[in-house]
């Protein structure tokens, strides 16, 4: 009898571990409130679109940071490249490139750019290898990154330090722009 | 034992994501930090945890999250109590600091002005001259750097650090975080 019962112990911590494995990984692809959700409600695949609402829920982003003034585009890689560009700034900027499921695949932040200007280029293997085949002039002062995802989503984050900051960040932010690059 | 088993289960994947994991996480004394949420390394616990929460982690060259929800002493933070944050962070450009509510929403709303500072961040700070400082943290009012909460609940405080080394360095070589120190509460 015992016996009987330590096999459905076991069968029921087996069961129990199969469960949550699944859930832990099914998460990513089945949640509905995370980021590439948002973003991609907020606007159309391509457009750039300031998300820094006034307070968290404007943005549906959770643990966003006050002092963090923030705009994003969605991409998909398969129709084409992507252009993220931005005027000249002083102080701190970063971008992130984001796959769909919200793991990021690439940072940079103002000091690592070239120029400190944002001029930033996301391709996938394939159009990397045209690319390098014919580089175009405009290229020149970008950061290229490969990436072999599809869609994806790039965030650029500016710091505010106080309010005599905003009117610079709201124009950084309004400057920057998500453009489609054909290779 | 089905339904057992897929209590358990689901309980447990549930809890291994709400509560601040070991799985990925560095601690420095009561804080916190993922350094892998920014990287494409990410462990599955750390995806499950951005993507059921809408945050939107730092990559590693824009900086790296810490958070605390508990004091030196080991009891939970709490919005009536009052704080005091000394020490220093490791080497950033830039840092700020907010406590969040249980929900993930801040302590300020948008009726808020801006005359009362429920954030800080490291411009804003003042310093002693070997470059540490000292924030009082807590309801009650207080000369220097002053971080006001209000209502009452556990919280959790998060430190940003932008554009520093230790988000990219596998080893942190300068560990160092602000101590919290509570110096009472009412009774």
């Amino acid at each position: 009898m015992s016996l009987r019962y330590l096999y459905m112990l076991m069968c029921g911590l087996i069961l129990a571990g199969i469960v949550h494995i699944s859930v832990i990984l099914l998460i990513p692809n089945y949640g509905s409130r995370d980021a590439w959700n948002i973003i991609s409600k907020k606007s159309d695949m391509w457009i750039f679109s300031n998300l820094s609402g006034s307070a968290d829920r404007a943005t549906g982003l959770e643990n966003t940071d006050p002092y963090i003034k923030m705009g994003a585009c969605t991409f998909n890689l398969d129709e084409a490249g992507l252009r993220l560009v931005g005027g000249k700034t002083t102080g701190f900027w970063s971008v992130s490139v984001f796959d769909q499921g919200g793991s990021v695949i690439y940072s940079l932040n103002n000091n690592t750019a070239i120029n400190n200007k944002l001029n930033l280029i996301v391709l996938n293997p394939i159009q990397m290898i045209t690319l390098r085949d014919s580089p175009a002039e405009e290229i020149e002062h970008a950061v290229i990154i490969e990436a072999d995802i599809g869609k994806g989503f790039v965030v650029l984050r500016k710091f505010q330090r106080d309010i005599s900051e905003k009117d610079e960040v709201d124009s950084f932010l309004s400057k920057a722009k998500c453009m489609k690059i054909e290779i | 034992m089905l339904a057992v088993g897929v209590t358990v289960g689901a309980t447990s994947a549930w809890y291994s994501i709400q509560r601040s994991h070991g799985i990925g996480a560095i601690n420095i004394g009561v804080w916190t930090a993922w350094p892998y949420s920014g990287a494409n390394q990410a462990d599955p616990y750390t995806l499950a945890r951005i993507t059921s929460d809408s945050t939107l982690p730092l990559g590693a060259a824009e900086g790296l999250a810490f958070e605390a929800t508990r004091d030196d002493d080991g009891a939970f933070l709490k919005l009536e109590c009052n704080y005091i944050l000394e020490g220093n962070t490791p080497k950033a450009k830039l840092w700020s600091l907010t406590p969040y509510r249980q929900d993930g929403k801040s302590i300020q709303t948008e009726k808020d002005n801006n005359l009362i500072s429920y954030h800080t961040n490291s411009t804003r700070l003042l310093r002693y001259a070997d470059g540490t400082f000292q924030i009082a943290l807590g309801p009650i009012p207080s000369p220097g750097n002053w971080l006001a909460t209000r209502g009452n609940g556990v919280y959790r405080l998060v430190l940003r650090l932008y554009d520093t080394p230790i988000a990219s360095n596998t080893g942190i070589a300068d560990p160092i975080m602000p101590k919290i120190i509570n110096i009472g509460c009412p009774q």
